[in-house]
Parts: C-alpha cells; sequence; structure tokens
C-alpha cells in the first residue's frame, strides 16, 4: 500500500532560516576557535569569516542532517588554512608516521595517578602542558577531550580516519600525562610556605 | 574473559553510549571482576572531567550579534551577485553528497502520454537525491510516486517500496529531497512518477554506490 506523505518543496534559506540554523552554534563555534587560536580577537575573527562563507552555501547547510560537526569541519579546515597562509606548518600526521593499532599508549600506565591528577586540577598547569604538545596531538585532545567531539564526529571535523585518530589520541593521553608529570607544578599548585 | 588492555580500549565509547549491547555487557562482567580496571575507568573518567572542565575566554559582549550582523549586510549589499553563487553552489552539492536529477514537467495538452527519462547517479551510503521538478506553470494536486528496489530506502520508510506524496507545483522549479539510504553494493533502480491528471513524467534513476566523501556523507571538500 503507498503512504502518503506531505511534499514540502525546499525551503528557501533566507537570513532569518540561516539565522536559525547557525545561532545554537555560535557559541560552540567560537569556544573550538578559541581553543586553536588561544586569543579571542582571532577567534571571534575566524568564526565571522567561517559564518560569512557559511551563508554564501546556505542552501546547502539545510540539507545536512548534524550540522553540529560540519560547521566544526569547515571551521576547523579554514584555521588549517589560515595558519598555512601565514607560514606556520600544521602537520597533518606524525613526523614518525602513525600506525592503526588502537592499543598504542593503552597499557601505558600512569605513572603516579593522584600526582596526575592533582596537576590535572591546576587549569593554567593544564593549559601549559596541553600548549606545549605538538600541534598534531594538541587538536585531538582538544577535539575530543576537550570540546567532547566522538571520534566519528572528529573524523569528520578533520578528514582522518577514525583508526588513525583513535592510536593518535593514545599517544596524544600519553605525551599529556607525561608532560605533566615531569612539569614542575605552577604558581597556583604550590604551597604556601608556613 | 576479555583481556584488559581491550577493554580499557572502549572506556571511551563506554562514556558516550556507543559501546554495541555485547561490548557494553562483556565491559560490564569485567568491571565486576577486575578491580585493576575499575581503578583505570575511575582515573580515565577523573581525566575526562578535568579536560572538559578547562576554561577558555568568553567572547566579546555583543558577539552573537555582531557575527550575525555581518551576515545581514552581506545579504543585502550582495544580492547582485546572486548568479555567481548560484553557481558555487551547484559544484558544491557535488561534494555534499546530493545528486540532482531533473524532471521537467511541462503540462502542455492532455496527450496521455508517458514520457520517459533514464538518470544515473553515485551516491554514497547516506546520500541525498534531490529530485528537481521543472513545471511552466502552477500546478494543482500533482502527485508524486516512487518504487523503489531493494536494498535502497527513503531514510524514516525504512522497509517500504512504494511511497507517494500529493502537492501543488509552484511555476519554476521545485524541490524533493530524498534521504536515502544505500544498503545493497550494487545500487538499484528507482522509480519516480509525476503526475498530473492523466499526464505522467517518469524518471528511472540508477543510483550507484559512491566510496568517495566519507562514511558519512559529509562533503569531502572545504570551502
Ligand atoms: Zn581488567
Amino acid at each position: 500500500m503507498a503512504t502518503i506523505i506531505p511534499w514540502k518543496r525546499r525551503a528557501r534559506v533566507d537570513e532569518e532560516g540561516f539565522e536559525q540554523l547557525l545561532r545554537p552554534h555560535l557559541q560552540a563555534m567560537y569556544r573550538l576557535a578559541w581553543r586553536l587560536l588561544r586569543n579571542r580577537e582571532d577567534a571571534e575573527d575566524l568564526v565571522q569569516e567561517v559564518v560569512l562563507q557559511l551563508y554564501r552555501r546556505r542552501e546547502e547547510l539545510a540539507a545536512v542532517e548534524v550540522l553540529r560537526p560540519w560547521l566544526m569541519r569547515v571551521l576547523y579546515h579554514r584555521f588549517v588554512d589560515e595558519q598555512r597562509r601565514r607560514g606556520r606548518q600544521v602537520p597533518l600526521a606524525e613526523p614518525d608516521g602513525e600506525t592503526d593499532d588502537p592499543l598504542d599508549g593503552v597499557a601505558h600506565p600512569d605513572p603516579e595517578p593522584g600526582q596526575l591528577l592533582q596537576r590535572m586540577q591546576d587549569v593554567s598547569t593544564l593549559q601549559a602542558a596541553l600548549d606545549g604538545l605538538p600541534e598534531i596531538h594538541r587538536q585531538v585532545l582538544l577535539l575530543h577531550d576537550v570540546e567532547g567531539y566522538t571520534l566519528k564526529e572528529v573524523s569528520v571535523i578533520t578528514g582522518a580516519p577514525v583508526g588513525t585518530l583513535k592510536s593518535r589520541l593514545n599517544r596524544a593521553r600519553a605525551a599529556l600525562k607525561k608532560v605533566l608529570t615531569e612539569m614542575e607544578p605552577s604558581a597556583g599548585l604550590r604551597r604556601v610556605a608556613e | 574473559m576479555t583481556d584488559c588492555k581491550t577493554i580499557r580500549q572502549r572506556f571511551d565509547d563506554y562514556q558516550s553510549h556507543s559501546l554495541s549491547r555485547p561490548d557494553l555487557d562483556d565491559l560490564e562482567a569485567h568491571l565486576n571482576d577486575c578491580a585493576a580496571c575499575r581503578e583505570a575507568l575511575d582515573a580515565h573518567r577523573a581525566w575526562r572531567v578535568a579536560m572538559a572542565g578547562l576554561p577558555f575566554e568568553p567572547p566579546s559582549p555583543g558577539f552573537e550579534e555582531r557575527v550575525l550582523g555581518a551576515v545581514r549586510r552581506e545579504a543585502k549589499g550582495r544580492g547582485h551577485r546572486r548568479a555567481f553563487f548560484a553557481g558555487v553552489g551547484v559544484a558544491l552539492a557535488a561534494s555534499l553528497a546530493v545528486a540532482v536529477v531533473l524532471l521537467r514537467f511541462v503540462p502542455s495538452g492532455g496527450d496521455g502520454s508517458e514520457a520517459m527519462r533514464v538518470a544515473e547517479v553515485m551516491l554514497p551510503e547516506h546520500g541525498q537525491l534531490r529530485l528537481r521538478i521543472q513545471a511552466d506553470r502552477p500546478v494543482q494536486d500533482a502527485s508524486l510516486s516512487l518504487e523503489l528496489p531493494p536494498g535502497l530506502e527513503l531514510a524514516g520508510y525504512e522497509g517500504q517500496r512504494r511511497l507517494q506524496w500529493r502537492s501543488d507545483l509552484a511555476a519554476g522549479t521545485n524541490y524533493l529531497s530524498l534521504p536515502l539510504r544505500l544498503r545493497n553494493p550494487q545500487g538499484g533502480e528507482l522509480v519516480a512518477r509525476v503526475r498530473v491528471g492523466d499526464r505522467t513524467r517518469v524518471i528511472r534513476v540508477r543510483v550507484r554506490p559512491r566510496m568517495t566523501g566519507a562514511e558519512l556523507g559529509w562533503p569531502a571538500v572545504v570551502v
């Protein structure tokens, strides 16, 4: 038996429709931009450019089922392009090559879990440790662990395969743990002498 | 019992509730029996909480309005560049896993005929087929029917081989977007029919699988 379902003509996406689509995502776009750039003005500029770029392809925007990762993808690639234009190398893979072995780094026990977590609670220490990582590790941690995108979404955003990302994430976590463990605690963590 | 390495490798999926039922049962059974993995899970959770709690500098006041205001200015100032952007839109459509087929429906006299067209499109597993139906004047109460071969499904209407819509057609271009799920590696042929009174236009669309564009059907190219 045939099913009758309503047939809607594809709505034209005007500015108002575009605003409705975009508005719920602007804060998240800014947040990712800021995490990548670590500067408010640059982050706001990046979001502005991306939004104007998206407006020019708004009809396509309306066809995307799950908007959030797709928007982040456009933003991320714009960021990478900008960095290249400024002559900053953004490596797309680790220099020593990446394996797809998802067990990489998993067996690595935390040297001292208690101490590690204590250092992580101090946000300036954690931020400094993250900032010091190779860009490729920093980015996967920002996207997955900090911003909370799933590996599938990170794959959409960066274009890297899930298997590669899984291995990269494990290496990045191991690298961050190592830095945190070896780091001098920041002033925030130091006990005031009595 | 699944080994500890494998179990710990699933912690992220466990936390995002994306483990399959058997893997979830397996993991929970393992946690019941393995104190070391329970501890590792606690450490993992604490890690995720600390990372997710990393602060950021909020945007300056009025940020959203400024961004959207620029869009409004763009909309006003660049209306005359429509044609250019329309062209860009077509190129982008291809990268968005959207295939467009055109069905020119020009009701020009009751000839009772069935004009047939054949098109071939490549779509990823989750792709969109967009039927573009051209009418030279407004048409009331057109009917569109869709016959789907096995292995090709309309999202939201899984398992249904025949679907039917009724709608008016505006003069000019009318779109019907069909989110398709291609379950069959050989693809298949769907038949779309537009009917007004006794006049019918038919298009047979051969849908073949496309491997590019990533498994999720996202654009492979970014502007
Ligand atoms: Zn265990």
